[in-house]
Protein backbone atom coordinates (compact mmCIF):
# COMPACT_ATOMS: atom_id res chain seq x y z
CA UNK A 1 0.00 0.00 0.00
CA UNK A 2 1.42 3.40 -1.02
CA UNK A 3 2.50 5.57 2.17
CA UNK A 4 -0.63 7.63 1.64
CA UNK A 5 -3.34 5.77 0.86
CA UNK A 6 -6.57 6.56 2.80
CA UNK A 7 -7.74 4.45 5.33
CA UNK A 8 -10.64 3.05 3.21
CA UNK A 9 -8.29 1.27 1.12
CA UNK A 10 -7.40 -1.14 4.23
CA UNK A 11 -11.22 -1.11 5.06
CA UNK A 12 -10.73 -0.25 8.56
CA UNK A 13 -9.50 3.36 10.83
CA UNK A 14 -5.53 2.63 11.21
CA UNK A 15 -4.19 3.14 14.33
CA UNK A 16 -0.62 5.09 13.32
CA UNK A 17 1.02 5.83 16.26
CA UNK A 18 3.24 8.29 15.52
CA UNK A 19 4.90 10.15 13.53
CA UNK A 20 2.36 13.14 12.21
CA UNK A 21 1.74 15.91 11.30
CA UNK A 22 -0.41 18.60 13.61
CA UNK A 23 0.85 21.79 11.88
CA UNK A 24 1.67 22.83 7.70
CA UNK A 25 3.57 26.16 7.44
CA UNK A 26 2.36 26.92 3.73
CA UNK A 27 4.79 29.44 2.13
CA UNK A 28 1.95 31.35 0.17
CA UNK A 29 4.62 33.88 -1.02
CA UNK A 30 8.83 33.95 -0.65
CA UNK A 31 9.07 37.72 -0.77
CA UNK A 32 8.38 40.87 1.71
CA UNK A 33 7.53 44.09 1.99
CA UNK A 34 10.24 44.37 4.89
CA UNK A 35 13.32 44.06 5.08
CA UNK A 36 14.34 43.10 9.17
CA UNK A 37 17.84 42.77 9.73
CA UNK A 38 17.14 39.57 11.64
CA UNK A 39 15.24 38.20 9.34
CA UNK A 40 15.56 34.16 9.34
CA UNK A 41 14.46 33.28 5.82
CA UNK A 42 16.35 35.91 4.11
CA UNK A 43 19.52 37.09 6.21
CA UNK A 44 20.78 33.77 7.81
CA UNK A 45 23.00 30.72 6.21
CA UNK A 46 19.81 29.20 3.89
CA UNK A 47 19.10 31.19 0.99
CA UNK A 48 17.12 28.79 -1.18
CA UNK A 49 14.35 31.88 -1.45
CA UNK A 50 16.13 33.18 -4.16
CA UNK A 51 15.24 30.07 -6.41
CA UNK A 52 11.61 30.00 -5.42
CA UNK A 53 8.54 31.11 -7.32
CA UNK A 54 7.11 34.35 -5.47
CA UNK A 55 3.75 32.99 -5.39
CA UNK A 56 2.58 29.15 -4.34
CA UNK A 57 0.62 28.18 -7.92
CA UNK A 58 -2.83 26.99 -7.73
CA UNK A 59 -1.20 23.39 -8.83
CA UNK A 60 0.86 23.26 -6.23
CA UNK A 61 -1.58 24.18 -3.59
CA UNK A 62 -3.78 21.75 -4.93
CA UNK A 63 -1.07 18.78 -4.38
CA UNK A 64 -0.58 20.10 -0.79
CA UNK A 65 -4.52 19.49 -0.18
CA UNK A 66 -3.96 15.78 -1.52
CA UNK A 67 -1.02 15.17 -0.02
CA UNK A 68 -2.21 16.66 3.69
CA UNK A 69 -5.92 14.76 3.27
CA UNK A 70 -4.24 11.79 2.88
CA UNK A 71 -2.14 12.28 5.30
CA UNK A 72 -4.82 13.06 8.20
CA UNK A 73 -6.83 10.16 6.91
CA UNK A 74 -4.33 7.75 7.24
CA UNK A 75 -3.12 8.43 10.67
CA UNK A 76 -7.04 8.98 11.54
CA UNK A 77 -6.41 13.27 12.85
CA UNK A 78 -9.22 15.00 13.55
CA UNK A 79 -8.12 18.22 13.57
CA UNK A 80 -4.79 19.82 11.95
CA UNK A 81 -3.44 23.37 11.18
CA UNK A 82 -2.34 24.88 8.01
CA UNK A 83 -0.69 28.48 9.02
CA UNK A 84 -0.70 30.68 5.81
CA UNK A 85 3.41 32.22 6.29
CA UNK A 86 6.16 33.57 4.15
CA UNK A 87 7.56 35.95 3.83
CA UNK A 88 4.79 38.03 4.03
CA UNK A 89 1.34 36.37 2.61
CA UNK A 90 -0.88 39.30 2.36
CA UNK A 91 1.19 39.94 -0.74
CA UNK A 92 -0.31 37.11 -2.71
CA UNK A 93 -3.33 39.00 -2.60
CA UNK A 94 -6.86 38.36 -0.95
CA UNK A 95 -7.91 36.00 -4.02
CA UNK A 96 -4.98 33.60 -3.95
CA UNK A 97 -5.30 33.45 -0.19
CA UNK A 98 -9.37 32.49 -0.82
CA UNK A 99 -8.42 30.39 -3.65
CA UNK A 100 -5.58 28.06 -1.48
CA UNK A 101 -8.02 27.95 1.64
CA UNK A 102 -10.97 26.86 -0.06
CA UNK A 103 -9.05 24.25 -1.58
CA UNK A 104 -7.34 22.82 1.45
CA UNK A 105 -10.63 22.80 3.06
CA UNK A 106 -12.65 21.06 0.08
CA UNK A 107 -9.55 18.57 0.23
CA UNK A 108 -10.07 17.44 4.09
CA UNK A 109 -12.16 14.53 4.81
CA UNK A 110 -15.31 14.45 6.47
CA UNK A 111 -14.95 14.99 10.24
CA UNK A 112 -11.55 16.54 10.07
CA UNK A 113 -11.26 19.97 11.34
CA UNK A 114 -9.02 22.81 9.51
CA UNK A 115 -7.95 25.60 11.82
CA UNK A 116 -6.30 28.07 9.44
CA UNK A 117 -4.19 30.81 10.56
CA UNK A 118 -1.97 33.53 8.94
CA UNK A 119 1.57 35.45 10.57
CA UNK A 120 1.69 38.70 8.94
CA UNK A 121 4.02 42.12 9.33
CA UNK A 122 0.40 43.58 8.97
CA UNK A 123 1.78 46.18 6.41
CA UNK A 124 -1.08 45.13 3.90
CA UNK A 125 -3.74 44.60 6.69
CA UNK A 126 -7.36 45.86 5.66
CA UNK A 127 -10.54 45.48 6.05
CA UNK A 128 -11.01 43.38 2.84
CA UNK A 129 -8.45 41.62 4.01
CA UNK A 130 -10.40 40.95 7.50
CA UNK A 131 -13.40 39.91 5.72
CA UNK A 132 -11.49 37.23 4.11
CA UNK A 133 -10.63 35.78 7.69
CA UNK A 134 -13.73 36.03 8.86
CA UNK A 135 -15.25 34.27 5.73
CA UNK A 136 -12.55 31.25 6.69
CA UNK A 137 -12.13 31.99 10.04
CA UNK A 138 -8.38 32.80 9.71
CA UNK A 139 -6.68 33.43 12.56
CA UNK A 140 -4.21 36.52 12.50
CA UNK A 141 -1.02 36.83 14.22
CA UNK A 142 1.04 40.12 13.25
CA UNK A 143 4.72 40.29 14.05
CA UNK A 144 5.34 43.75 16.48
CA UNK A 145 8.93 44.12 18.18
CA UNK A 146 6.79 46.39 21.10
CA UNK A 147 6.95 50.35 21.09
CA UNK A 148 8.26 52.24 18.22
CA UNK A 149 11.97 52.64 19.26
CA UNK A 150 11.87 48.66 19.33
CA UNK A 151 10.19 48.21 16.47
CA UNK A 152 12.03 49.98 14.31
CA UNK A 153 15.40 48.89 15.46
CA UNK A 154 15.06 45.94 12.96
CA UNK A 155 11.43 45.85 11.31
CA UNK A 156 12.44 48.30 9.02
CA UNK A 157 11.60 48.61 4.73
CA UNK A 158 14.01 48.52 2.61
CA UNK A 159 14.98 52.27 2.05
CA UNK A 160 15.48 51.91 6.06
CA UNK A 161 12.07 53.78 7.32
CA UNK A 162 10.84 51.84 9.95
CA UNK A 163 7.57 50.29 9.96
CA UNK A 164 5.94 50.98 13.58
CA UNK A 165 3.31 53.55 12.18
CA UNK A 166 1.90 51.07 9.40
CA UNK A 167 1.55 47.91 11.79
CA UNK A 168 0.28 49.92 14.56
CA UNK A 169 -2.40 51.01 12.06
CA UNK A 170 -3.30 47.76 11.33
CA UNK A 171 -3.37 46.53 15.13
CA UNK A 172 -5.57 49.06 15.88
CA UNK A 173 -8.10 47.90 13.11
CA UNK A 174 -7.72 44.33 14.36
CA UNK A 175 -8.52 44.87 18.12
CA UNK A 176 -11.71 46.50 17.35
CA UNK A 177 -14.67 44.31 18.57
CA UNK A 178 -15.69 43.40 14.81
CA UNK A 179 -12.09 42.09 14.28
CA UNK A 180 -11.04 40.73 17.55
CA UNK A 181 -12.18 37.47 17.14
CA UNK A 182 -9.65 36.65 14.49
CA UNK A 183 -6.99 38.51 16.91
CA UNK A 184 -4.59 35.35 17.35
CA UNK A 185 -1.74 37.51 19.21
CA UNK A 186 1.67 39.25 18.69
CA UNK A 187 5.31 37.88 18.17
CA UNK A 188 8.13 40.20 19.15
CA UNK A 189 11.59 39.14 18.83
CA UNK A 190 13.47 40.33 22.20
CA UNK A 191 16.63 42.96 21.80
CA UNK A 192 19.04 43.51 24.52
CA UNK A 193 19.00 46.91 23.58
CA UNK A 194 15.26 47.41 24.15
CA UNK A 195 13.68 48.54 27.94
CA UNK A 196 11.93 45.08 28.49
CA UNK A 197 8.89 47.38 30.14
CA UNK A 198 9.02 49.74 27.52
CA UNK A 199 8.13 46.63 24.80
CA UNK A 200 6.00 44.83 27.27
CA UNK A 201 3.86 47.97 27.68
CA UNK A 202 3.90 49.04 23.81
CA UNK A 203 2.57 45.75 23.01
CA UNK A 204 -0.32 45.54 25.81
CA UNK A 205 -1.33 48.75 24.08
CA UNK A 206 -2.31 46.93 20.88
CA UNK A 207 -4.61 45.02 23.64
CA UNK A 208 -3.65 41.49 22.10
CA UNK A 209 -5.53 38.20 23.40
CA UNK A 210 -2.15 36.79 23.67
CA UNK A 211 2.23 37.17 22.24
CA UNK A 212 4.95 35.67 22.42
CA UNK A 213 8.77 36.57 23.15
CA UNK A 214 11.16 35.14 20.94
CA UNK A 215 14.69 34.73 21.65
CA UNK A 216 16.44 35.75 18.32
CA UNK A 217 17.99 33.11 16.58
CA UNK A 218 21.65 31.82 16.83
CA UNK A 219 23.63 28.44 17.83
CA UNK A 220 27.25 27.88 19.53
CA UNK A 221 28.75 28.62 16.22
CA UNK A 222 26.51 31.94 15.34
CA UNK A 223 26.09 32.67 18.84
CA UNK A 224 22.96 35.72 19.45
CA UNK A 225 23.79 38.81 19.74
CA UNK A 226 25.00 39.68 23.36
CA UNK A 227 25.37 36.29 24.69
CA UNK A 228 28.82 34.90 24.66
CA UNK A 229 29.06 30.66 24.76
CA UNK A 230 30.95 30.22 28.28
CA UNK A 231 29.93 33.60 30.05
CA UNK A 232 28.26 32.86 32.87
CA UNK A 233 25.92 36.23 32.73
CA UNK A 234 22.33 35.56 32.02
CA UNK A 235 21.34 38.97 29.85
CA UNK A 236 18.22 37.37 27.81
CA UNK A 237 16.54 36.13 31.13
CA UNK A 238 17.19 39.35 33.04
CA UNK A 239 15.25 41.01 30.46
CA UNK A 240 12.63 38.25 30.02
CA UNK A 241 12.24 38.50 34.08
CA UNK A 242 11.15 42.06 34.10
CA UNK A 243 8.47 41.61 31.99
CA UNK A 244 7.12 38.47 33.65
CA UNK A 245 7.39 39.93 36.89
CA UNK A 246 5.73 43.07 36.05
CA UNK A 247 3.21 40.45 33.62
CA UNK A 248 2.55 37.87 36.68
CA UNK A 249 1.75 40.86 38.99
CA UNK A 250 -1.07 42.08 36.79
CA UNK A 251 -4.87 41.28 38.25
CA UNK A 252 -7.17 39.99 36.64
CA UNK A 253 -4.94 38.74 33.64
CA UNK A 254 -4.62 41.05 30.73
CA UNK A 255 -2.98 39.00 28.34
CA UNK A 256 -1.33 35.67 27.98
CA UNK A 257 2.62 35.68 27.15
CA UNK A 258 3.18 32.08 25.54
CA UNK A 259 6.27 31.58 26.58
CA UNK A 260 5.93 32.35 30.04
CA UNK A 261 2.64 30.57 30.67
CA UNK A 262 4.01 27.19 28.51
CA UNK A 263 7.11 27.53 31.72
CA UNK A 264 4.28 27.67 34.37
CA UNK A 265 2.24 24.94 32.87
CA UNK A 266 5.66 22.59 32.43
CA UNK A 267 6.39 23.52 36.11
CA UNK A 268 3.05 21.91 37.31
CA UNK A 269 3.12 18.97 34.94
CA UNK A 270 1.44 20.00 32.33
CA UNK A 271 2.86 20.71 28.96
CA UNK A 272 3.98 23.56 26.72
CA UNK A 273 2.46 25.95 23.84
CA UNK A 274 5.94 26.77 22.36
CA UNK A 275 8.26 24.57 20.77
CA UNK A 276 10.65 26.82 22.69
CA UNK A 277 10.32 24.64 25.50
CA UNK A 278 9.45 21.24 26.34
CA UNK A 279 11.10 18.93 24.11
CA UNK A 280 8.70 19.80 21.46
CA UNK A 281 7.16 16.93 18.93
CA UNK A 282 8.82 17.80 15.09
CA UNK A 283 5.18 17.99 13.96
CA UNK A 284 5.60 20.74 11.77
CA UNK A 285 6.30 20.73 8.69
CA UNK A 286 7.07 23.60 5.78
CA UNK A 287 5.81 23.77 1.97
CA UNK A 288 7.89 25.87 0.35
CA UNK A 289 6.32 28.12 -2.81
CA UNK A 290 7.65 25.22 -5.13
CA UNK A 291 6.04 22.66 -3.61
CA UNK A 292 8.99 21.81 -1.78
CA UNK A 293 9.06 19.91 1.58
CA UNK A 294 10.91 21.23 4.24
CA UNK A 295 10.94 20.65 8.45
CA UNK A 296 11.05 23.41 10.98
CA UNK A 297 11.43 26.45 9.28
CA UNK A 298 13.69 27.91 12.26
CA UNK A 299 16.40 25.46 10.85
CA UNK A 300 17.24 27.90 8.57
CA UNK A 301 19.67 29.54 10.61
CA UNK A 302 21.93 26.95 10.91
CA UNK A 303 22.87 25.08 7.78
CA UNK A 304 22.17 25.95 3.93
CA UNK A 305 20.16 22.12 4.13
CA UNK A 306 19.57 22.15 7.53
CA UNK A 307 16.05 21.66 6.78
CA UNK A 308 16.21 20.40 3.18
CA UNK A 309 14.26 16.76 2.49
CA UNK A 310 14.70 16.66 -1.05
CA UNK A 311 11.17 16.09 -1.04
CA UNK A 312 7.94 17.66 -2.44
CA UNK A 313 4.25 17.48 -2.42
CA UNK A 314 4.36 16.47 -6.16
CA UNK A 315 6.87 12.99 -5.76
CA UNK A 316 6.06 12.23 -1.99
CA UNK A 317 3.41 11.79 0.66
CA UNK A 318 3.89 13.62 4.19
CA UNK A 319 4.77 10.37 5.63
CA UNK A 320 7.73 9.53 3.47
CA UNK A 321 9.02 13.30 4.02
CA UNK A 322 8.69 12.67 7.43
CA UNK A 323 10.60 9.94 8.16
CA UNK A 324 13.71 12.87 6.83
CA UNK A 325 16.35 13.73 9.47
CA UNK A 326 14.90 17.22 9.93
CA UNK A 327 11.56 16.08 10.09
CA UNK A 328 9.91 13.39 12.52
CA UNK A 329 13.01 10.84 11.52
CA UNK A 330 15.49 13.00 13.97
CA UNK A 331 16.15 11.56 17.31
CA UNK A 332 13.10 13.20 19.87
CA UNK A 333 12.25 13.52 23.53
CA UNK A 334 15.55 12.69 25.98
CA UNK A 335 17.16 10.74 23.06
CA UNK A 336 17.68 14.02 21.05
CA UNK A 337 19.08 15.61 24.13
CA UNK A 338 23.12 16.06 25.36
CA UNK A 339 23.74 14.01 27.91
CA UNK A 340 24.33 16.94 30.29
CA UNK A 341 20.59 17.71 29.53
CA UNK A 342 19.76 14.79 30.19
CA UNK A 343 20.95 14.82 33.99
CA UNK A 344 19.61 18.40 34.10
CA UNK A 345 17.11 18.34 36.92
CA UNK A 346 14.83 21.24 34.65
CA UNK A 347 14.85 18.98 31.95
CA UNK A 348 11.27 18.37 31.79
CA UNK A 349 10.89 22.13 31.47
CA UNK A 350 13.15 23.48 29.36
CA UNK A 351 13.57 20.24 27.19
CA UNK A 352 16.78 21.40 25.69
CA UNK A 353 15.39 24.61 24.29
CA UNK A 354 14.64 25.21 20.81
CA UNK A 355 16.40 22.99 18.53
CA UNK A 356 17.74 25.42 16.15
CA UNK A 357 19.69 26.90 19.29
CA UNK A 358 21.09 23.63 20.10
CA UNK A 359 23.41 23.79 16.84
CA UNK A 360 27.19 23.73 16.65
CA UNK A 361 28.96 23.44 13.28
CA UNK A 362 30.56 20.08 12.25
CA UNK A 363 29.02 18.42 15.34
CA UNK A 364 25.02 18.83 14.83
CA UNK A 365 22.65 19.30 17.78
CA UNK A 366 23.19 17.44 20.39
CA UNK A 367 24.36 20.00 22.30
CA UNK A 368 22.05 22.13 24.76
CA UNK A 369 20.65 25.27 23.76
CA UNK A 370 23.31 28.22 23.57
CA UNK A 371 20.67 29.90 25.90
CA UNK A 372 21.16 27.29 28.42
CA UNK A 373 22.14 29.12 30.86
CA UNK A 374 19.48 31.89 30.24
CA UNK A 375 16.91 29.00 30.46
CA UNK A 376 17.81 27.74 33.68
CA UNK A 377 18.01 31.39 35.10
CA UNK A 378 14.38 32.10 34.10
CA UNK A 379 13.25 28.55 35.22
CA UNK A 380 14.64 28.73 38.39
CA UNK A 381 13.11 32.40 38.93
CA UNK A 382 9.45 31.72 37.50
CA UNK A 383 9.91 28.27 39.74
CA UNK A 384 10.11 30.32 42.82
CA UNK A 385 7.42 32.73 41.77
CA UNK A 386 4.74 29.91 41.46
CA UNK A 387 5.94 28.30 44.15
CA UNK A 388 5.11 30.95 46.35
CA UNK A 389 1.96 31.68 45.18
CA UNK A 390 0.67 28.31 44.69
CA UNK A 391 1.33 28.02 48.60
CA UNK A 392 -0.15 30.84 49.42
CA UNK A 393 -3.63 29.82 47.17
CA UNK A 394 -3.41 25.94 48.90
CA UNK A 395 -3.39 27.97 52.29
CA UNK A 396 -6.24 29.94 51.22
CA UNK A 397 -8.23 27.22 50.31
CA UNK A 398 -7.30 24.83 52.92
CA UNK A 399 -8.32 28.01 55.46
CA UNK A 400 -11.78 28.41 53.75
CA UNK A 401 -12.64 25.20 54.12
CA UNK A 402 -11.54 24.38 57.27
CA UNK A 403 -14.62 23.82 59.86
CA UNK A 404 -15.64 27.30 62.00
CA UNK A 405 -14.98 26.55 65.26
CA UNK A 406 -18.24 26.31 67.29
CA UNK A 407 -17.93 29.44 69.86
CA UNK A 408 -18.84 27.98 73.79
CA UNK A 409 -20.63 30.14 75.96
CA UNK B 1 25.81 20.51 28.43
CA UNK B 2 26.94 24.24 28.21
CA UNK B 3 30.50 24.82 29.45
CA UNK B 4 29.07 26.10 33.24
CA UNK B 5 27.85 24.12 36.17
CA UNK B 6 24.12 23.62 36.50
CA UNK B 7 23.25 24.95 40.17
CA UNK B 8 21.09 22.55 41.94
CA UNK B 9 17.42 23.44 41.86
CA UNK B 10 15.98 20.08 43.55
CA UNK B 11 12.78 18.39 42.27
CA UNK B 12 13.03 15.24 40.19
CA UNK B 13 13.41 14.83 36.69
CA UNK B 14 10.22 13.33 35.22
CA UNK B 15 7.61 14.85 37.20
CA UNK B 16 6.27 18.20 37.69
CA UNK B 17 8.97 21.16 39.60
CA UNK B 18 6.72 22.37 41.42
CA UNK B 19 3.66 20.33 43.13
CA UNK B 20 0.47 21.00 43.10
CA UNK B 21 -0.33 19.30 46.67
CA UNK B 22 -3.07 18.01 48.43
CA UNK B 23 -5.38 20.46 47.74
CA UNK B 24 -7.28 19.36 44.61
CA UNK B 25 -7.21 20.78 41.33
CA UNK B 26 -10.49 21.72 41.83
CA UNK B 27 -10.46 23.41 44.51
CA UNK B 28 -7.44 25.35 44.08
CA UNK B 29 -9.17 26.36 40.77
CA UNK B 30 -12.38 28.04 42.88
CA UNK B 31 -9.92 29.51 45.27
CA UNK B 32 -7.61 31.25 42.33
CA UNK B 33 -8.66 34.25 41.14
CA UNK B 34 -8.35 35.87 38.10
CA UNK B 35 -4.48 36.18 37.95
CA UNK B 36 -1.66 34.00 35.77
CA UNK B 37 -1.78 31.57 37.80
CA UNK B 38 -5.62 30.54 37.85
CA UNK B 39 -5.48 30.82 34.12
CA UNK B 40 -2.73 28.08 34.05
CA UNK B 41 -4.43 26.07 36.27
CA UNK B 42 -7.43 26.44 34.68
CA UNK B 43 -5.76 25.18 31.51
CA UNK B 44 -4.46 22.62 33.36
CA UNK B 45 -7.68 21.75 34.65
CA UNK B 46 -8.82 21.25 30.83
CA UNK B 47 -6.04 18.82 29.80
CA UNK B 48 -7.28 16.76 32.35
CA UNK B 49 -4.74 14.78 34.03
CA UNK B 50 -1.39 16.95 34.38
CA UNK B 51 1.10 15.73 32.38
CA UNK B 52 -1.17 14.22 29.58
CA UNK B 53 0.44 15.12 25.75
CA UNK B 54 -1.09 17.82 24.54
CA UNK B 55 -2.60 17.98 21.09
CA UNK B 56 -1.45 21.37 19.83
CA UNK B 57 1.69 21.95 17.51
CA UNK B 58 4.24 24.45 18.88
CA UNK B 59 5.46 26.51 15.88
CA UNK B 60 7.08 28.59 17.27
CA UNK B 61 6.88 31.49 14.40
CA UNK B 62 3.44 32.34 14.53
CA UNK B 63 0.39 31.61 16.35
Amino acid sequence: MPADAPPSATGHRPAVAAPRIRQVVLKVHSRCNLACDYCYVYRHADQGWRDRPRVMAPGTVSRVADRLAAHVARHGTDRVRVVLHGGEPLLAGPAVLDRTVRTLRAAMPCGVALDVAMQTNGLLLDEATLDLCHTHGIDVGVSVDGDRVANDRHRRHADGRGSFAEVAAALRLLARPEHRARYAGLLCTVDLANDPIAVYEGLREFDPPRLDLLLPHGNWSTPPPGRHPDDPATPYADWLIAIFDSWYAETPRRTGIRLFESLIALLLGGHSGTQALGAAEPDVMTIETDGTIEGTDTLKTTTASAMRTGFDVFRHSFDEALRHPSLAGRPIGTAALAAACRACPVVDVCGGGLYAHRFRDGAGFTHPSVYCADLLRLIQHVRTVVTADLDALRRRVAGASAPTPVARP
Amino acid sequence: MADHDQPPIGGTVGAALVQLGDVPLADLLAGAGDGVLAHVLGTLAAEGEPGRPGDVSAFESSF
